[in-house]
């Protein structure tokens, strides 16, 4: 026995190994655990570590297991109860003999992850040289066993095969095949870390017991509950799954008011990688943070989040509390399933505010920008402003777009951009890709109804939800990158670091950049669709991702082009204030893209007359006439009114990107 | 509890610019709810009527927003201050009038010349210039059932029990100005929209179906 940690991450290594080659290779392997493994085919002994006891997690139910010593029996039974969380569809699902059987045989045995959002991305990755398997031989076999024996600590794991486990599935079977292995020993990983911080082994009468806020338990099944249909299976040990939207009263009037982007950025990084933190952040954005956490008198949610609300930053959070094996990502679903049974267990959801406690008055005046406390006289450039200390010293941090302020070009516009991931949205659309793929699948046609139907209530989509959020961060990241490697016509550039900003560091969601003619705001359109093709192929029509553009002469309020962009209706949003105002999806921004070329100059002279005839007559009925009047001349208009784009959406669409270039750049 | 009472009127306008603080020293935006607040003051201006309690809530697209932008006088120095950018809500394209429902709490304050309709108002900022000239109109009275859900407009935490909420589940905190002079006044802590209550439907966008 050495004295490295107990790394729950490794429970799931197995999951690497390429068992066909090894078997063929003359290596006997059954499964992708190996704690049965003959360890003489490789002439070695088996590890001594305590991580190599991981290796029991699917043999330990109780704490009265007598396969692991006595010392690592609790470490197990938290591994496999994080386990359990962590996986796309819940372990308890209880499907029919025969699909388990056709699963064990193989049937639904596929190679490589299925994304739900990208489904060719195994496959493109593969076609790039990349591989799911690390252990294929019986030597890299050995040096796995060596892995296991002499890893001292959990991020040594996703260092050394973090590629390879972003390729394999936690599941290699249709449609379990949906997670990477990357998120799931993540997830795995941080749950257990917690359950263990806040459970503690006592030994009663010689038996040992995992007690929890003084609810003692020997076996899985005590702890987590049953499945959510069987009401009487209840479970001691409840937790809660709580979505955190760190909001902000400040509105943005003046460029340093940006700051508070910043500085919640800040936050929600340092709460993610502080020690004492990190684990209860299973996931997070921008603007957004889950948490798995104990009940209210283990950890309080106003005391753990206290670094946020000091700040004066608003949290509204939503809150399921529930026995371990009821808690799920998909809350409200959840909570309507659980409500349709006569259960006597415990699911409880809330929705939540966590705020700085606000006085029941206060005297003149009132902060000009939270208007949530007191102001104090400021003056700056001769303006007198109100301002309450948060606000002023949110404005101290720096002076972000400064840039922005020089923009003085005479008639120049500026677009505001913002990408916005909608979490609610999200868990719907997961939903939906998942139903699909178990629908569709060649390999699930012959799979019954019944089990169907079981495999999507058992549905987790947590892990899911999680590597959606990694390729959204992956998308920020590579737009904003690209944006200035685009070029015109010419070869040029279209944006530099100077016409393009992201004022924020590190905030990826947000940029303003000058817009010259329509065709600076079709370049980024265009990038973003693409990207989003790339990243997000099935998400076109439907998507959490969403990009709104903001377009107005320099001076424009920033709280009001920040109005329009916190509220984006579909994927693309534009507007223009006072002028236009246009959302669509992916496949109509396409259409339009094709059908209304700048080139075709006599299809710009009749949309022009229709922008005129609709300004004149304000009635898109004549608009409608005069397109269908002229459809031989125009039949793309026609073909775009039939595919469910409107004409007040071409039009705004023309009027939006059709601007000639009037500046010199 | 015993249901409360309202009384339903309708609120006609052509401009109306209920504001918020006054943003960077220029720009005042203006909010889509017609708080209790700038209701009472209305009624005791036109009516005499010191304890009408009301609530407005302006109905979805009758309205759009527009900026007008005006340089407001300093008496003082007897020059013109920056000029200011005010947000206002003006008619939608093809509406006559921005709408509301002004619902006032029934009791023995509430005498007959609110009944008198159609009635003219006066609510919000720059009167002066035309703004919040409003025509009020009585539908009736009405008996809400009561409801859980997100609050659609803004009232004082003190006036909760007045409209008839029994229970704040979730409040979202802003302030409001009240009066306490004719020259001063203080802000009090109110709550906002999306606050979660159970009180009168009229009070309640959307039903909020979870724990409380």
């Amino acid at each position: 026995m050495n004295n490295k940690p107990f790394i729950a991450e490794l429970h799931d290594i197995g999951k690497l190994v390429d068992r066909q080659a090894l078997n063929q290779a003359g290596i006997n392997i059954k499964g992708h655990t190996f704690h049965k493994f003959d360890f003489s085919q490789l002439g070695i002994s088996k590890p001594s570590s305590p991580s190599w006891y991981a290796q029991f997690t699917d043999e330990v139910r109780s704490l009265a297991s007598t396969k692991v010593p006595r010392n690592y029996l609790a470490d197990v039974l938290l591994t496999r109860i994080a386990d359990e969380l962590a996986s796309a569809i819940s372990r308890t699902w209880g499907g029919s003999k025969d699909f388990q059987n056709r699963k064990k045989r193989g049937e639904f045995t596929v190679e490589g992850i299925y994304v739900l959002w990208n489904p060719n991305y195994y496959q493109r990755e593969k076609e790039k040289g990349k591989k799911w398997a690390v252990f294929s031989t019986p030597s890299e076999l050995k040096d796995m066993f060596e892995f296991i024996e002499n890893c001292g600590n959990y991020n040594e794991v996703f260092k050394r095969f973090g590629d390879d486990l972003k390729l394999t599935p936690e599941d290699k079977s249709v449609p379990f095949n949906i997670v990477s292995l990357y998120t799931h020993l993540e997830l795995t990983g941080k749950i257990y870390r917690i359950l263990k911080r806040h459970s503690q082994i006592i030994e009663d009468d010689g038996r040992l017991y995992l007690d929890y806020l003084g609810n003692k338990i020997q076996a899985i099944n005590e702890a987590t509950g049953g499945r959510i249909d069987e009401p009487t299976q209840k479970g001691k040990w409840i937790y809660r799954l709580v979505f955190c939207y760190i909001n902000f009263s400040q509105s943005l009037s003046r460029l340093q008011d940006l700051n508070v982007f910043r500085k919640r950025s800040d936050l929600i990084k340092d709460f993610s990688e502080d020690v004492d933190t990190k684990d209860y952040v299973l996931f997070f954005t921008d603007d957004f943070m889950c948490l798995f956490i104990p009940k209210d008198n283990e950890v309080r949610i106003h005391e753990l989040l206290e670094p946020f609300i000091r700040a004066g930053f608003i949290i509204d959070y939503k809150e399921m509390e529930a026995e371990l094996n009821l808690l799920t990502s998909s809350m409200e679903r959840a909570y309507r399933s659980f409500h349709s049974l006569l259960s006597s267990r415990h699911l409880k959801l809330y929705e939540k505010r966590a705020d700085m406690g606000l006085p029941s008055q206060i005297s003149p005046p009132l902060c000009d920008s939270c208007q949530m406390r007191r102001g104090k006289e400021r003056i700056k450039d001769q303006i007198r402003e109100y301002l309450c200390d948060t606000c002023y010293d949110i404005r101290q941090i720096g002076e972000p777009a400064r840039e922005y302020a020089m923009w003085e070009e005479k008639g120049l516009k500026a677009a505001w951009m913002k990408i916005t991931l909608d979490q609610e949205q999200l868990l719907k659309i997961i939903h939906e890709l998942y139903e699909k793929y178990v629908d569709s699948h060649p390999a699930m046609q012959n799979v019954s109804i019944d089990d169907k139907t079981g495999l999507k209530e058992s549905f987790r989509p947590l892990a899911v939800q999680i590597d959606f959020v990694k390729d959204y961060k992956l998308l920020l990241m590579t737009l904003k990158k690209k944006i200035y490697e685009i070029r015109d016509n010419k070869g040029g550039l279209i944006f530099t670091e100077e016409t393009f900003l992201y004022p924020i560091e590190n905030y990826y969601e947000f940029g303003i950049f000058k817009v010259y003619s329509g065709k600076d705001i079709l370049s980024v359109l265009d990038l973003f669709s693409n990207l989003l093709e790339e990243y997000f192929p099935q998400c076109l029509e439907n998507s959490p991702i969403k990009l709104s553009l903001s377009i107005a002469h320099v001076k424009y309020p920033y709280q009001e082009h920040w109005r329009f962009l916190s509220k984006p209706e579909n994927i693309i949003n534009i507007q223009n204030p006072r002028s236009s105002k246009l959302s669509i999806n992916i496949i109509q921004y396409k259409l339009l893209r094709e059908k209304i070329r700048e080139e075709d100059q006599k299809l710009s002279h009749f949309l022009h007359r229709l922008a005129d005839i609709e300004v004149e007559t304000g009635s898109n009925m004549t608009v409608m006439l005069e397109i269908l009047k002229n459809r031989r001349k125009f039949p793309a208009l026609l073909e775009l009114t039939r595919s469910s784009l409107s004409v007040r959406q071409i039009l705004d669409f023309y009027k939006l990107t059709r601007e000639v270039e009037i500046y010199e750049k | 509890m015993k249901n409360k009472t309202f009384l339903h009127f309708e609120l006609k306008t052509q401009a109306l610019a209920i504001g918020e603080r006054i943003k960077g020293g220029t720009f005042r935006p203006c909010i889509e709810t017609i708080p209790t607040s700038t209701l009472k003051g209305s009624f005791r201006d036109h009516f005499g009527l010191e304890d009408v309690l009301a609530i407005g809530f302006l109905r979805e697209d009758t309205y759009q927003k527009d900026i007008f932008t005006y340089a407001p006088f300093d008496s003082f120095l007897g020059t013109a201050k920056l000029p200011i950018s005010l947000e206002y809500l003006k008619p939608a394209n093809g509406t006559k009038a921005v709408e509301a429902d002004i619902c006032v709490v029934k009791n023995e304050a509430v005498k007959l010349p609110l009944k008198d309709a159609p009635t003219e108002i006066f609510l919000g900022a720059l009167k002066s210039k035309g703004f919040g000239r409003c025509e009020l109109r009585y539908i009736g009275e009405i008996k809400p059932n009561l409801k859980v859900g997100y609050l659609k407009g803004r009232l004082f935490e003190d006036e909760c029990s007045v409209f008839g909420i029994i229970k704040v589940i979730k409040p979202c905190y802003g302030y409001l100005f009240h009066p306490t002079s004719e020259v001063s006044g203080v802000y009090k802590r109110a709550l906002f929209e999306g606050s979660i209550i159970e009180g009168p439907d009229i009070l309640v966008k959307e039903e909020y179906k979870y724990d409380s």
